[in-house]
């Protein structure tokens, strides 16, 4: 849990356009990677991956 | 030119506006791809016959041939402040079965709110249809936490906490915000279930990140989120609404006050005897009850009436009034936590977006049986303003009057030194011949009256 927290907390910001008339938040974004089990948590790693390999990219 | 519900003007997709008592929703081209997405499925007319959605159907409007109108089957307004804990509950459950039913068909509500909610009797119809858009692999549920702080957190604040929420989302009508919420709870609280998770962990997410969530939701959609994980989300929040316990500590006093008066029997049947006569000679559409406890009376009036709605300052009785409807299926029957004294005022945005009592459908008559003497001696209010109030309020009225003799008056007044001197049969008869004409009258033993009243001039 702590990795994956910590890994969320990595993340990167990619542009794309967001199609929200209201903001959810980031903490509640976050909040739903977390009680979305299995699925959820493959999303949060998967993004902390990308995060990884876009920095040794530059 | 058309006028907007002022409640209605958030929402990019379209906007409604009512016309002789007909409720319309004027979509934007968004709003109709969305609708069409949405109708087109089949899903619209399941939901409606699952009783999900409230009756919506195409409509016209020789102003705009070309555009979509959609009509909506009306229903009577009441908001989230004023449902008792089962009618919030329910909503909040209505919330997460759409979006079970809607994700797996490729759709999603964009949005929780409970203003999105109204009821039919003690039935919750989700109203706002344009809330309702196509999902795509990677969108997240935007209305996670709107959902948490407007329905979520006001149940555990009664069921955890023993706090009633109604003062608090009338204070906030986007509800409790998780960093204050969170103060609330205590480590051995982080035990009892959602609160870890949905309360304490989300409250320390947002104190950290504090930004926007507009480019994270991106960048979730580019590792596309899949629907099971938020349908994760939306079981688990269903397995903590639906195991909350009951509100903390004993059930109000006013939960026996039907077991427990200063009536004898044949004063109490004469009583129900000449309400029963009364609304069956007046048959109102709309009728307000006034102080209606736990709905004796109530529910001989709604024999008579189209739609009763139910007005009582005690959230247990409203709830014990709720729960008995939703058992026996009675359905013309909206029971409302309000205090009269203080009744909903307008709220949100040039205080238009959520209407007060007064500025809703106006009742054909009020019935407010045994409830003038707790109004003047608890609430301070002279029979003079409560009978204006009942005459301005409707055109006919049923009320009753006790007597500064009764016992119970004489319990209510045990501990006051001064206060509503004037208060007695005199005054009340005086009041009632200056606002009213009394068409009907009963005496429901020697220390109570029950008139059936016209309003002058209407």
């Amino acid at each position: 849990m702590k990795v994956v927290f910590l890994g969320l907390c990595a993340l990167p910001c990619l542009a794309l356009p967001a199609r929200a008339y209201m903001d959810p938040g980031t903490g509640s974004i976050y909040l739903q990677l977390l009680v979305g089990g299995v699925a959820g948590v493959a999303v949060a790693v998967k993004m902390f991956y990308r995060t990884i390999k876009s920095y040794f990219k530059r | 030119m058309k006028k907007f519900d002022p409640a209605s003007f958030k929402d990019p997709a379209g906007r409604v506006f009512s016309s002789r008592g007909r409720i319309f929703r004027e979509l934007t081209p968004l709003g109709e791809k969305n609708w069409k997405e949405f109708r087109d499925s089949g899903l619209a007319d399941e939901l409606v016959q699952e009783g999900l959605l409230v009756k919506t159907w195409e409509s016209s409007d020789p102003a705009h041939p070309a555009g979509v109108l959609i009509e909506h089957e009306p229903l009577p307004i009441s908001y989230a402040y004023e449902w008792p804990p089962s009618m919030l509950r329910d909503a909040a459950l209505l919330h997460l079965r759409l979006m079970e039913r809607l994700l797996p068909r490729g759709f999603i509500l964009k949005d929780a709110s409970p203003y999105n909610v109204l009821f039919q009797g003690v039935r919750p119809r989700f109203i706002d249809v344009l809330s309702i858009e196509r999902w795509e692999p990677g969108d997240i549920w935007a209305g996670y936490g709107s959902f948490c702080d407007a329905m979520l957190y006001p149940l555990m604040l009664h069921a955890y906490k023993g706090i009633p929420y109604h003062d608090w989302l009338r204070g906030s009508l986007n509800g409790i915000r998780p960093e204050s919420f969170a103060k609330l709870f205590g480590w051995l609280d982080l035990l009892k279930p959602g609160v870890l998770a949905h309360v304490d962990l989300r409250a320390r997410l947002h104190a950290r990140f504090q930004r926007p969530g507009g480019a994270l939701r991106s960048d979730v959609k580019m590792a596309a989120l899949p629907a099971s994980a938020i349908l994760r989300n939306v079981s688990g929040l269903r397995a903590v609404i639906e195991g909350l316990p009951r509100r903390k500590g004993k059930p109000s006093d006013w939960c026996s006050y039907p077991a427990n008066n200063s009536y004898d029997p044949a004063a109490r049947e004469m009583k129900r005897a000449f309400v029963d006569r009364s609304l069956a000679q007046l048959k109102p559409r709309l009728l307000w009850d006034i102080g209606c406890n736990t709905g004796e009376m109530l529910r001989i009036a709604a024999r008579h009436c189209e739609l009763v709605i139910g007005l009582d300052s005690d959230a247990d009785v409203v709830d014990a009034l709720a729960e008995e409807c939703r058992r026996e299926g009675v359905n013309n029957v909206l029971p409302l936590v309000q205090d009269i004294c203080n009744p909903s005022p307008g709220m949100g945005w040039a205080c238009a977006e959520r209407k007060s009592l007064f500025d809703r459908d106006k009742p054909d008559a009020v019935m407010a049986l045994a409830v003038v003497h707790h109004l003047a001696v608890r609430g301070g209010v002279p029979l003079e303003e409560q009978l204006g109030l009942f005459a301005a309020a409707a055109p006919h009225a049923l009320i009753e009057f006790v007597d500064r003799s009764d016992p119970m008056f004489v319990e209510l007044r045990a501990n006051m030194d001064a206060g509503q001197e004037a208060y007695g049969a005199d005054e009340f008869k005086r009041c009632a011949d200056a606002y009213f004409v009394t068409l009907d009258a009963c005496a429901a033993g020697k220390t109570r009256e029950v008139r059936l009243l016209r309003a002058k001039g209407r």
